[in-house]
């Protein structure tokens, strides 16, 4: 079959190489690691969209509450449960944002009501569009500063823990052991106890036993690398640990880490969110988007749209943080490097 | 190609192995459960009732029992010498007929009738000899004995200055009964169909020891009902008591709780047959409340803003008043409780308590303060200048649920918002720590609730007096203390002074503005059509069944 | 192996008793009574009640009456449920916790490792987005949301399974698929970076260059080696599961374990509090074990005892 595929190629195929000059060049240009997996990142149409979103959604948290005149907790109980209203789109019926309740009723029409409440009010009539943006803002801050600082403190652990292994490693592991074994809850009620509710005590309380997980990891994967030939070959060269650590293992761990990073920053809204349900969440008025799906899940079937719009917003964060995560992955590794 | 697919096959032959083996292990358990018909067609003919409970039932020893769904079960499947009737007023239970009391208003004489346990004992007088005592002893370390104060020496025995055989309680022989109390109170009748003055059999108690009302068949009923059937955090079943002494007036044959504790699957359960009744929460009522099948009534329980006068500010009384003028009940009530409660200007609720004149202690009392924001602003003003101050900060002590949430934050609105120089930061705390702070008067104002533990505007009055463990907030009027000592001392045997000193002490108490009254709690619910005679009761059980039937 | 063994049994008692010690001292931390009438009792009545229970004695008293209960396998009585032993609590509520975080936690997997394959094998195609999303959608959208409008369009509008209750397989299928979403979206991410991981080794080439089929080398080199990361992960999975199913039990009405540990400590139920993540911790530690030994089993490079230097 080879054979006679041989026999049958033709010349026209076939076209004479480039100059001499050209084949002296260095086909690629020499770039810097960064340089290279931000090349190779946007070619990734997924990691685009996902940066786009996240850079539009963080715009929109940051410049959408400045930007109304409406504040997250003024409250207006006569107009309370307003449904969304949006001047254009509410001509899309399929969006359902105009200002009609679902038994087809203008709600707006029937009180009266002049200003267009984009994604409608509250049961305490607070302007829903300023209060999810703000929420997001608080999530965003709460979850990005969450998972650096577990990613700092994982790190570390888990790589000495990893590096080192024997006692080291069986005393630190034990001691991650008891932690996860202490239920998160007992510790965080208790630090909600002690310090006064609020963004800073919510973001140690998650830290106490998050980094775990990162710390499990980071050692699982240092385990595999250190016992691998490049490092063995670093090694018997001589080179010190720190170099071992920082310029061979990390880079080649980074994809997990990068990946476990993007799931923190998911895991972390959702610990904020599972806080607010057994009720030690962010202070009230103050709105997280953890807490707005929350409280809007008590209204499933009468006010949809109270549960369905932050729900889409943090569907729409946590699926760009881990299409950027995957893209990131591919882009760092330095296996990918051709 | 072949390779790839045998690998999916691999796969999913390896799911569908994992979906027969879940299927076979538990279809055993769905046939057993079958038998339990939660099924609502069969239901109409047979007399089944389907019911929701929001909790598994903490006890079933009705001397430990202190929470609504063990005293709604007990209230059943047990009868103490009353019980609490279709209209509420307490017909006789366990008693025979109305008891003898001596002149002085403080022994009373009960000739039981012939009742029976589920196990074929006959209820004696010795039962009620015997969980009295055991109530109050205070090895049992019953949280519910100083119901039993009243009785006397019950205090003396719970606080170890007594043996419990000084309980003023007596078995003159089987049928016969006597007991003394320490004062001639009104409302003892009701009381003695409160969970608490249950008799228990003893005989049977001693002989499970530690199982006693564990599990459905180690417990003994002398109520309308028996427990029959109880799988724990999952439902409960009450079935019709062959030996009870009225047995021809029960008409259901059984009752399925089931336990369920979210309210939106509580309405899909109802919206699928499964229940037959089912407690609204404010965002359903929206939903529901043009349909057929919708009501709602006020409850007993009466919440308010304790004002902690160890605050400077709050001290002051214009400061306090100007706080309880400056915030809208009617729209709170409206608007985010929804769901049957109403704006409260008083501390006794509405249909509660009649006096000796016939007429509801709200009705004579009426409301005691009102919303005025103009005048609340004059007195917060007024305040500022006795007190001394121009801008404070207040904390609000809160529970950490999402209804309490909600307040809080409707609170710091107004307040804010009508009142100068007021900040008011929210504190939501869990259940108990919540409790911890405000026992230990370690907040500014809180919002708490008070429900009724005898029918009688005492138990509601008597909360602030000078130095009273309830009064968390340092409050203290003499001619208050005053009212409330003679109303249950001296004037016991004056009923109609007695009342007039109990309206008196509850306008004392909103003139200081001692607290800020906010609501009657109400209730909501979806009940369907064929289900008919279920009793609501002001206190104790929530429901009564005895009556309740299914109609074709 | 035997010694090694035995030495890590040693050392989960160790870890065990800190965490009984741990969490007692925590739990005295919490102001507040068990009671649970405690705002109806004056301070007097408390005294009284607590005298019965022991609770007015010294901490150090009450520490050593504990442990020495503990070590009997005695885990003492609720509080909230008068009398009822702490060990009868949890034997009553574990068995419908297991068997829905059992199931999820297969179906999870399965699924889990289906996309993760998937995606992998069509790197950065249609396929690889779709299985993203998919598997992402998981974890994005909160669990009680999930179950909510599955409840309410499978249970209430289509009729087609039922609402809620404990009373059958058809009964679990909801709260299962509804906890499987976490499980899924975390194993399928794992599998497709470890897949992918491996698939650029160089011993994947190796075998692609000796003319190996692509399913061959996935099912004989890429997927044993892309398992033991995944494995590690199971572990906290499971226990996170078990933890975390309170929503969906208390959705779904389901007689689980979840639900009742968050009441008894909003209710401050010392004991059972205790109990429970003594028990709880116990089946961390031990699915730990379990994994770490398993680590061994599947990749002969990582000697469980480590440090061959």
């Amino acid at each position: 079959m080879e054979q006679k595929q041989l026999d049958q190629l033709s010349t026209d195929l076939f076209r004479p190489a480039a100059g001499r000059g050209d084949l002296e060049q260095i086909g690629r240009p020499s770039l810097s690691y960064w340089k290279d997996a931000w090349l190779r990142l946007r070619k990734n149409k997924g990691a685009i969209f996902g940066l786009i979103v996240v850079i539009v959604l963080t715009a929109l948290a940051i410049f959408a509450p400045m930007a109304s005149k409406n504040d997250y907790h003024t409250q207006n109980l006569s107009l309370s449960k307003l449904p969304p209203k949006i001047p254009v789109l509410e001509k899309v019926s399929f969006l359902h944002v105009d200002g009609k309740d679902k038994d087809g009723f203008d709600v707006y029409k029937a009180k009266n009501i002049k200003e267009n409440y984009w994604f409608g009010t509250d049961d305490l009539g607070r302007d829903q569009w300023v209060r999810v943006w703000q929420g997001t803002r608080i999530s965003l801050l709460i979850a990005v500063a969450a998972a650096l600082i577990d990613l700092g403190i994982g790190i570390i652990y888990g790589g000495v823990s990893g590096f080192y292994g024997g006692k080291v490693d069986n005393i630190m592991m034990r001691i991650i052991e008891i932690l996860i074994g202490i239920p998160q809850l007992i510790l965080v009620i208790l630090f909600i106890l002690i310090f006064k509710p609020g963004v800073s005590s919510i973001i140690l309380a998650m830290i106490i036993t998050g980094w775990t997980g990162m710390a499990r990891i980071v050692r699982g994967q240092m385990l595999k690398m250190k016992e691998q030939e490049f490092v063995m070959a670093s090694k018997t060269l001589g080179a010190a640990n720190s170099r071992l650590i920082g310029k061979h293992l990390i880079p080649n761990i980074l994809g997990p880490i990068i990946v476990t990073t993007m799931f923190t920053v998911p895991g972390a809204i959702f610990t904020e969110a599972f806080l607010s349900f057994i009720g030690l969440g962010i202070a009230p008025p103050q709105a997280s988007l953890g807490s707005l799906v929350n409280d809007g899940f008590r209204f499933l079937q009468t006010y949809p749209y109270l549960l369905i719009i932050p729900s889409i917003i943090i569907s729409l964060l946590i699926l760009s943080f881990n299409l950027l995560g995957d893209g990131l992955r591919d882009a760092l590794d330095p296996k990918m490097r051709k | 190609m072949n390779k790839k697919f045998s690998f999916l096959l691999v796969l999913v032959l390896a799911l569908s192995t994992f979906l027969a083996a879940c299927s076979s292990s538990s279809s055993d358990k769905a046939g057993s459960d079958n038998k339990s018909g939660s099924g609502s067609g069969s239901g109409k003919k047979d007399q089944v009732l389907n019911l929701i409970a929001t909790a598994e039932i903490p006890s079933m020893d009705s001397t430990l029992a202190t929470d609504s769904v063990s005293f709604l079960v007990m209230n059943n499947v047990y009868e103490g010498l009353y019980r609490l009737g279709k209209n509420n007023e307490p017909v006789l239970g366990m008693a025979a007929e109305e008891p003898k009391v001596s002149a002085d208003g403080k022994t009373y004489t009960f000739k039981l009738r012939d009742a029976k346990w589920s196990n074929g004992d006959p209820v004696t007088a010795n039962d009620f000899v015997y969980s009295w005592r055991r109530a109050v002893d205070p090895a049992t370390a019953a949280e519910y004995a100083y119901m039993l104060y009243d009785v006397k020496n019950a205090e003396e025995i719970n606080t170890g200055k007594a043996k419990p055989d000084a309980l003023g309680i007596k078995a003159v022989d089987d049928k016969t009964l006597e007991i003394t109390l320490k004062n001639n109170v009104p409302y003892f009748k009701s009381l003695l169909s409160f969970g608490t003055f249950y008799p228990e059999n003893e005989k049977f108690v001693k002989s499970q020891g530690k199982n006693y009302a564990l599990e459905a068949n180690t417990g003994v009923y002398n109520g309308p009902f028996t427990l029959s059937d109880w799988k724990h955090e999952q439902s409960f079943q009450l079935k019709k008591n062959p030996t009870y002494w009225d047995k021809d007036t029960v008409k259901l044959n059984t009752i399925n709780f089931n336990i369920v504790k979210d309210t939106a699957t509580a309405v899909n359960l109802f919206e699928t047959n499964k229940v037959d009744r089912v407690t609204l929460n404010a965002e359903f009522v929206d939903k529901y409340k043009n349909n057929k099948e919708f009501g709602s009534y006020p409850e007993t329980s009466v919440f308010f803003l304790r004002l902690n006068e160890k605050n400077k500010v709050l001290a002051n009384r214009d400061a306090r008043k100007a706080i309880d003028m400056a915030w809208d009940k009617k729209s709170f009530v409206d608007v985010i409780l929804n769901n049957g409660s109403q704006p409260a200007n008083y501390l006794v609720p509405s249909d509660f308590a009649k006096g000796p004149d016939g007429k509801d202690f709200r009705e004579t009392n009426g409301d005691l303060s009102k919303l005025d924001v103009a005048e609340a602003k004059k007195l917060w003003a007024k305040a500022k200048k006795e007190a001394g101050f121009d801008k404070v900060s207040l904390e609000l002590l809160n529970y950490d649920d999402d209804n309490s949430k909600k307040i809080s934050q409707y609170l710091k609105e107004q307040l804010e918002s009508n009142l100068d120089g007021l900040t008011i930061t929210i504190k939501p705390q869990p259940f108990k720590q919540k409790l911890d702070l405000e026992s230990k008067g370690n907040y500014d104002f809180s919002f708490a609730g008070w429900g009724p533990d005898y029918q009688d505007p005492m138990t509601f009055i008597d909360m602030f007096v000078t130095g009273g463990a309830h009064n968390q907030m340092g409050y203290s009027n003499k001619q208050y203390d005053k009212l409330v000592a003679d109303a249950k001392g001296p004037l016991l045997s004056d009923l109609n002074a007695r009342w007039k000193a109990m309206l008196d002490a509850e306008k004392i108490l909103m003139d200081d503005a001692a607290i800020s009254p906010m609501y009657q709690r109400g209730t909501s619910y979806l009940q369907r059509d064929y289900v008919k005679g279920i009793v609501k009761h002001p206190f104790g059980g929530d429901f009564g069944y005895k009556w309740a039937s299914i109609e074709q | 192996m035997l010694r090694y063994t035995l030495q890590r049994i040693v050392y989960m008692l160790i870890t065990m008793f800190i965490i009984a010690t741990l969490t007692f001292f925590l739990m005295k931390l919490l102001p507040g009574s068990p009671l649970k009438s405690q705002d109806k009792l004056t301070p007097e009545q408390i005294t009284i009640i607590n005298e019965k229970y022991g609770l007015n004695d010294p901490l150090p008293v009450q520490y050593v009456h504990y442990l020495g209960n503990l070590a009997k396998g005695d885990l003492g009585s609720s509080f909230q449920y008068d009398n009822r032993p702490v060990t009868e609590l949890i034997g009553n509520r574990i068995g419908a916790s297991a068997q829905l975080g059992f199931q999820a936690l297969i179906l999870g997997s399965i699924v889990g490792l289906i996309l993760g394959i998937i995606a992998a094998i069509r790197h950065n195609t249609i396929f690889d987005y779709g299985a993203t999303v998919l598997a992402v959608l998981g974890i994005s959208i909160p669990s009680f949301v999930f179950a909510g409008f599955m409840q309410y369009i499978l249970g209430v509008k289509l009729q087609l399974l039922p609402v809620a209750l404990w009373e059958g397989f058809s009964y679990t299928i909801m709260p299962t698929i509804a906890l499987s979403g976490f499980v899924i979206a975390n194993i399928s991410r794992f599998m497709r970076t470890e897949l992918l991981e491996v698939m650029g080794s160089d011993y994947i080439m190796l075998a692609k260059a000796k003319g190996m089929s692509g399913t061959g080398i996935i099912i004989k080199h890429a997927l044993r080696n892309a398992l033991i990361p995944v494995i590690t992960i199971i572990g906290p999975l499971a226990v996170n599961i078990m933890t975390g199913s309170l929503v969906i039990e208390q959705i779904f009405a389901i007689p689980g374990l979840g639900e009742q540990f968050v009441k008894s400590i909003s209710m401050n139920d010392y004991t059972v509090i205790m109990g429970t993540t003594i028990f709880y911790s116990a089946l961390f530690i031990f699915i730990i074990f379990v994994v770490d030994i398993l680590y061994g089993v599947i990749d002969p490079r990582i000697r469980v005892a480590g440090g061959k230097k």
